[in-house]
């Protein structure tokens, strides 16, 4: 689509395509458009859409398990696809490996580096990835064999130029996407440790990232310090759409379990909603007297339901579709750093820099 | 050198821009249904959002007591040492 040159620009000696200030003129001008144009398809908000459903009763929801053997702050969690294994990472540099129906450590491995934070457990279940300060991402199977070391098994698998802050298996154990302080994302072959594709976009800290369900194809989404959300092609390297609403870092971002959406959580206090095919945010989760930041966000099963994990120790939970909170769960004595659901969507995990984990139903 | 380098990100930006002003878009009214729609057809299936019966959420049942489970684990791993002792003789 070509733009008209004002008469001052069709003077200069140069190319009047080439000039900084006039692309400087030009990407303000598309700037503007794309406000323009989404904001031409914003007729109405998702919570006067939402007016005629049921509202939520009250919520019982508990904390049924303490996962209690980290020596210092939780920094990260994940399940396992068998809905009752969880992998953990903390500051003090050990990664477990909880049975969460009985509260056991099955694998502890001790990185060489502190701040661990990022873990993830690979869709077989046989084995994790973690990394953090030593701006790598490593995978170490898990072994039947308790009695066996499983650091002397460990493969590094992702090298970046500063800090990784999330990782992620895709749909198999054989690639990892990677998220770092270095600004980039990276999708990896685990057993070659090969670059297959690298994801530039970001002007700061990428601090986190979710896969696309699986459905819905080969996409993902990552949130960084410059505020902004982008979502990419796996494929092509490619940043298909990018979200700019929030005022502070984004800490968290999770898919809507039908993948046409996406939550966020950021040092500003709120949690929103974009949607994908609006191509704009469509809600936003807060409250006056919700001051300190969101740092991880999960969707119920059905995407109801917005769990948000708090820096001031708190869990609230948030009708997705009305735009209200229904419920505040205490029981962390110290950050809320991680909270996922669980696979089946029967509870959720949260992770906490009181050095321990709750598993709530 | 900076100049060029400063061009070329110009350059990027603005065909980053064009692509993402060139995304079809929908209504959001059609989103938000869209949405709404997927929450209520899945909200039967959501434990967390409805409760399940009891029995079948294994976090809400109370889980036996580790030390009782230790000491099951202990007379199960005694038993299989005599069992091995008895054949081998």
């Amino acid at each position: 689509m070509r733009f008209s040159i004002s008469p001052e620009m069709a003077t200069q000696e140069v190319q009047p395509n080439e000039t900084l200030s006039n692309l400087k003129a030009e990407s303000d001008t598309l700037k503007t458009k794309l406000e323009d144009e989404r904001a031409k398809l914003h007729d109405v908000e998702l919570h006067q859409v939402a007016e005629k459903v049921d509202g939520l009763g009250q919520f019982i929801m508990k904390t049924r398990r303490t996962l209690k053997g980290h020596g210092n702050k939780v920094l990260c969690m994940d399940w396992c696809k068998d809905k009752r294994r969880i992998v953990s990472s903390s500051q003090d540099g050990k990664v477990i490996v909880w049975d969460a129906f009985t509260t056991n450590k099955e694998h502890a491995v001790t990185m060489p580096c502190t701040w661990v934070m990022a873990c993830a457990y690979a869709p077989s279940g046989c084995a994790v990835a973690c990394g953090g300060l030593d701006n790598k991402c490593s995978v170490y199977p898990l072994s039947l064999d308790k009695n066996e070391n499983l650091a002397a098994k460990k493969k590094s698998v992702a090298m970046h130029t500063n800090y990784l802050s999330a990782c992620s298996f895709t749909n198999s154990d054989m690639q990892i996407l990677t998220s770092s302080g270095d600004g980039t994302c990276a999708l990896w072959d685990v057993e070659s440790g090969q670059l297959l594709q690298s994801f530039h976009g970001h002007a700061a800290d990428v601090l986190c990232l979710d896969l696309a369900p699986s459905e819905t194809g080969n996409t993902f989404i990552s949130g960084g310090c410059d505020k902004k959300a982008n979502v990419w092609d796996m494929r092509s390297g490619q940043c298909i759409q990018s979200f700019e609403t929030h005022e502070s870092d984004i800490n968290s971002v999770r898919y809507y379990p039908s993948g046409d959406a996406f939550a966020s959580g950021s040092d500003d206090a709120t949690c929103r909603l974009y949607d994908l095919r609006a191509d704009r945010e469509v809600a936003i989760y807060s409250k006056e007297s919700i001051i300190f930041g969101a740092s991880s966000v999960d969707f119920s099963l059905s995407g109801r339901l917005l769990f948000g994990g708090y820096n001031d120790y708190t869990i609230n939970v948030w009708d997705v579709l009305k735009g209200t909170r229904v419920s505040i769960l205490f029981g962390h004595e110290n950050r809320v750093s991680a909270l996922r659901v669980s696979p089946d969507g029967t509870a959720f995990c949260s992770g906490s820099w009181d050095h321990t984990l709750r598993v709530w139903a | 050198m900076t100049s060029n380098s400063n061009l070329s990100n110009m350059r990027r930006l603005v065909d980053q821009l064009k692509l993402e002003a060139s995304v079809e878009r929908i209504k959001v009214s059609q989103a938000a249904a869209e949405l709404q729609q997927y929450c209520l057809q899945n909200a039967a299936k959501d434990a967390l959002l409805v409760g399940v019966p009891t029995g079948s959420n294994p976090f809400r049942e109370p889980r036996s007591c580790n030390l009782f489970q230790g000491q099951q684990n202990i007379r199960i791993m005694q038993r299989k040492t005599y069992i091995g002792t008895q054949k081998n003789d």
